[in-house]
């Protein structure tokens, strides 16, 4: 089986300097797919939720290299940012960022992922370092990310801890689950400005396009209608995704609103045959496949 | 009770509602950590108490079961100690995925309560009887469940549970109703998680009791006494991790067992006691609780009669494990 491994020109991971660039995130996004290939490749079970680790690709190159305060040495740094991935099925797009960032070694994305007990599950979990709460059951990671956000802020009233951002990516999914909507009720109520929500909006949900499943629409102005600052970008494009994620966390955007982020983008992005398809919600890539899908992420 | 013994707690004399409202404020005044979740229903489980001593840490989300105990995992993760008392059968059932992932998967420092449990939320009916927690609770891995039996338990209880680190399902009756739950404990009793009481020692019989039904038992050991039956009679305020040593120690020694929970017969306390004796100790074994039926609306003291939460039905089940023995 072919392994593309090289790692990017002989680069270290943790050699990157963050924040990073816009050339060295570019950079990086052609490393994450690549790894991302690998990573279903040598996975356990053979699969990973491709599509919609695909679609993410861009936004997590900018949180993990930009946005997010975190120290990977300390994984536990008090005065982290909080990031939390609410589309806990596509957590090897978190872990391949993780592990460029220096969370891990890289080797463990292809020794790891779906092995008994190793560190990367398929769905998020506390036994990879960084991880901050299990998610995959749909709806949870926002709630979760509320009460980080009141816990965060109360600490900063009554204790003078300095303030941080608290960063949520959540499926448009699972913007079908009712928890997700509590979540949103509560965000707004409590006045949580800390909490910046970004929505991996890749229009399909596992069995169609996501209106035709559930109409969502109108998606944004549901979101502004709860109380939250809604933003839109494309969620591939970098510079926009630097400027907007900056935007959210600045306290004066929006003072006393949690933000919404409508990231735009592509599920199965850079993988023509991925895009916009059905059936890479998860999926098993035969060797012809896999050498099609790296032949263009790797070019 | 012994007003002296529970103010050692924090808390005063009174029923145990109000007790546990007021061994929530003591465990907020000893820990500033401590942050109570409620969901609309402060008022009957008194956790309005807090909300009064201690408003900057108390959060009311609505009737929001499922986001409050995932908040309450967030809150864990920011080094608070969040407590969540709601009704059994919403934290046990309504927000049992939130509890299993996020909370025990997770193993995050969240005191899960379920309050009104079994029959004692008793004009509600099946909807709001959870007669099947402890089931739940007890197969989840990493979880610790605990129900105290009376008043100076449930208040030694709660700080031992906050103290302990990770996460916890604390059963506690409605208190407010059916009379004050009748002392059981002890003078000087202390009460430390996993650990068993043995309130009365007997060679015949062993009764093991959880919560409400633990005062049965002892009623029961009364009643088999005049009938020349020696009875053991053991309060399981700590669910899991079951004190088995103890189980065990005392039904070799008895060679009958009866078990009586407020709760379904089909996976609580009496399934595990029947866990416990089957890998260790076969002996006669009779499981009271509810027999594998919904509740139903009704006063309590038609609803224990009802369905078999009474001291002669344990007197009944002693009287089989005792035939059975022989």
């Amino acid at each position: 089986m072919e392994r593309n491994r090289a790692g990017g020109a002989g680069r270290a991971p943790d050699a990157i300097p963050v924040p990073a660039d816009l050339d060295t995130l570019r950079w990086l996004c052609g490393q994450f797919r690549r790894d991302l290939l690998d990573l279903t490749r040598h996975s356990g079970t053979g699969s990973s939720h491709i599509g919609g680790e695909l679609s993410l690709v861009e936004v997590l190159a900018v949180l993990f290299f930009h946005t997010l305060r975190l120290d990977p040495q300390n994984p536990e740094w008090p005065a982290r940012d909080r990031f939390i991935l609410s589309k806990g099925h596509a957590s090897a797009a978190m872990y391949v960022a993780m592990a460029w960032r220096g969370f891990f070694p890289r080797e463990r994305l292809f020794d790891s992922f779906n092995r008994p007990h190793a560190i990367l599950q398929e769905h998020v979990n506390m036994d990879t370092p960084g991880a901050e709460i299990p998610t995959g059951s749909l709806g949870m990671g926002l709630s979760a990310g509320v009460g980080m956000a009141w816990g965060s802020r109360y600490r900063t009233r009554h204790e003078g801890a300095s303030p941080i951002g608290i960063f949520a990516v959540l499926s448009d999914g699972e913007c079908t689950a009712g928890q997700t909507w509590e979540a949103a009720m509560a965000a707004a109520h409590f006045g949580l400005d800390n909490l910046v929500a970004v929505v991996d909006d890749n229009n399909r949900f596992v069995t169609g396009p996501r209106n035709a499943v559930m109409n969502l629409d109108p998606f944004g102005a549901k979101w502004a209608a709860f109380g939250w600052h809604v933003l839109e970008v494309d969620g591939h494009d970098l510079p926009a995704l630097i400027d907007v994620l900056e935007t959210a966390r600045r306290p004066e955007t929006a003072p006393g609103k949690p933000r919404l982020v409508i990231a735009h983008t592509v599920k199965g992005k850079g993988v023509s045959f991925m895009e916009g398809s059905d059936g890479w919600h998860a999926g098993h890539m035969t060797d012809e496949q896999y050498r099609a899908a790296m032949a263009e992420v790797a070019r | 009770m012994s007003t002296a013994n529970l103010a050692m707690y924090g808390v005063s004399q009174g029923n145990i509602r109000q007790l546990f409202g007021e061994a929530l404020v003591a465990v907020g005044r000893a820990n500033p950590n401590v942050v109570v979740l409620d969901c609309q229903t402060a008022m009957p489980t008194a956790a309005s108490l807090f909300a009064k001593a201690l408003p900057e840490r108390f959060i009311d989300l609505g009737i929001a079961e499922q986001n409050a105990v995932s908040f309450a995992a967030g809150l864990a993760r920011m080094g608070f100690v969040p407590i969540v008392p709601l009704f059994a059968c919403f934290s046990a059932r309504r927000a049992l995925d939130q509890v299993t992932i996020q909370v025990a998967y997770a193993g995050l420092n969240v005191k899960v309560c379920g309050l009104y449990a079994g029959l004692t939320s008793p004009n509600t009916g099946a909807t709001h009887q959870m007669i099947s927690d402890l089931a739940v609770m007890r197969s989840i891995p990493n979880l610790t469940v605990v129900e105290p039996a009376d008043a100076m338990e449930m208040a030694q209880a709660l700080p031992a549970v906050v103290a302990h680190r990770g996460p916890v399902y604390f059963r506690l009756v409605r208190g407010d109703i059916g009379g004050p739950v009748p002392r059981v404990s002890p003078g000087g009793y202390e009460f430390h998680l996993g650990r068993a009481t043995l309130l009365r020692e007997g060679r015949d019989v062993t009764l093991i009791g959880s919560g409400l039904m633990v005062s049965r038992c002892l009623q029961a050991a009364e009643i088999l006494a005049a009938e020349g039956v020696e009875a053991d009679v053991i309060n399981i305020s700590t669910i899991k991790p079951l004190d088995a040593d103890l189980i065990v120690a005392r039904a070799r020694r008895a060679g009958a067992v009866v078990t009586a929970e407020n709760h379904t017969v089909l996976g609580g306390l009496g399934g595990a006691v029947a866990e416990a004796l089957g890998d260790a100790c076969p002996v006669p074994l009779r499981r009271v609780g509810i027999r594998d039926e919904f509740g139903t609306s009704g006063p309590l003291e038609e609803l224990f009669p009802r369905y078999g939460l009474t001291a002669e039905a344990v007197c009944e089940a002693a009287r089989a494990a005792l035939e059975a023995k022989k």
